[in-house]
């Protein structure tokens, strides 16, 4: 008997009780105590696979500089940068970005062409950040130390970079014997870098 | 048997006629389209506003809700909103990733993280938005129009994904 009162008493309450649903623009009501409302909407995110590249900046050799001993002691001689345009004092910083999860990307590097008649695109040189400088007097300077050319070269490769993955470079300038003195604002050169992913 | 019938009538009776008639309205859902805007950003986390959203808020929704008395009994003194999302949006891209603040709150700068004033993450378990004291009579109306922004992480996979929001109103 008790059990009956209390499925008596049970009934009104859990037949008023009841979830009321909708989407956007529906006006949904209900009674309070006894309804609850539950509006829902859909958020929808959509990224795209991409791929990106981020290079600073522009370098400089000045070896007139009164920091700088020109001529070296003993040829070829290795010079770092006396300016660079981003945070790697010794080159240039280089980022990848790829959100890919099914292809690889690529990131290559060429130089527009030679300095000028006595000083080749080759003498300039570049590795991942960190390598330590060749010897004077050492041609090729060994290490990780690639000369640039006017062909792309493959610096990295991967697959997605969880962000922006450091590729930073470091370059060293060979200065050879026969380097004839340039005009007062330098020779200069263009150095590329991209990135594509397949 | 008859005085039981007689008891569930105006039980039933009471509940029915000074009970409270409660009201929520969502206008749109919700888009974060990167492909509308600068993506990858320059440093992560960064932070987006929705690229498709109500008209009345653009960089949400508007929520309204109400309630209106019936009868003199003071049935409930509260109405209380809530919302949570429905679980991730991808094996990479986490549903707190999604945050919510009432209409008016700045967008976090790029880097930061958790995103700092009233943002707050969206997660499976109710969390209560607010609650609006019942009193007085006739139909009560309160536009509560909640802004969104999405995080992007460096681990973000690409693709279309989406989740359900759900908004929760109840007095008590």
């Amino acid at each position: 008997m008790k059990l009956v009162w209390i499925l008596l008493f049970m009934v009104p309450a859990l037949m008023l009780a009841t979830i009321i649903q909708g989407g956007p623009g529906d006006r949904i009501m209900g009674f309070a105590p006894g309804d609850t409302l539950v509006d829902t909407l859909v958020v929808m995110v959509r990224v795209p696979a991409r791929i990106g590249l981020y290079v600073d900046g522009n370098t400089e050799f000045d070896l007139g500089s009164a920091a700088v001993a020109f001529p070296p002691i003993l040829f070829p001689g290795y010079y770092d940068p006396t300016l660079v345009g981003g945070t790697n004092s010794d080159g240039v910083n280089v980022q990848v970005f790829s959100n890919s999860q099914t292809m690889i990307w690529r990131l290559e590097t060429s130089g527009s062409g030679d300095f000028s008649t006595t000083i080749g695109l080759d003498q300039l040189y570049y590795a991942p950040d960190g390598e330590a400088n060749p010897v004077d007097g050492t041609d090729p300077p060994g290490g990780l130390w690639v000369s640039f050319t006017t062909s792309y070269v493959e610096i990295a490769n991967g697959t997605n970079t969880n962000g922006w993955q450091d590729a930073d470079q470091d370059y060293v300038f060979q200065a050879e014997v026969d380097d004839a003195p340039t005009p007062a604002i330098g020779e200069t050169v263009t150095i590329f870098y991209r990135v594509y992913a397949q | 048997m008859g005085k039981s019938i007689i008891l569930i009538t105006i039980l039933s009776a009471s509940i029915v006629l000074a009970r409270t008639r409660i009201v929520v309205i969502i206008d749109t859902n919700v888009e974060f389209d990167l492909y509308q805007t600068i993506y990858p950003p320059i440093a992560f986390p960064s932070y987006y506003t929705p690229t498709q959203a109500s008209a009345f808020n653009p960089s949400g929704i508007s929520l309204t809700i109400g309630y209106q008395r019936i009868g003199s009994g003071h049935d409930i003194s509260d109405v209380y909103v809530a919302t949570r999302g429905s679980g991730d949006f991808s094996s990479s891209i986490a549903l707190d990733q999604l945050y919510f603040a009432p209409s008016g709150e700045p967008l976090p700068p790029t880097g930061v993280d958790p995103p700092g004033g009233n943002w707050r993450a969206f997660s499976i378990l109710y969390q209560e938005i607010e609650h609006v004291e019942v009193s007085g009579s006739g139909f009560k109306k309160f536009e509560r129009p909640q802004d969104y922004i999405f995080k992007a992480e460096a681990d973000d996979e690409s693709g279309d994904h989406s989740i359900t929001l759900y908004y929760r109103v109840f007095g008590l």
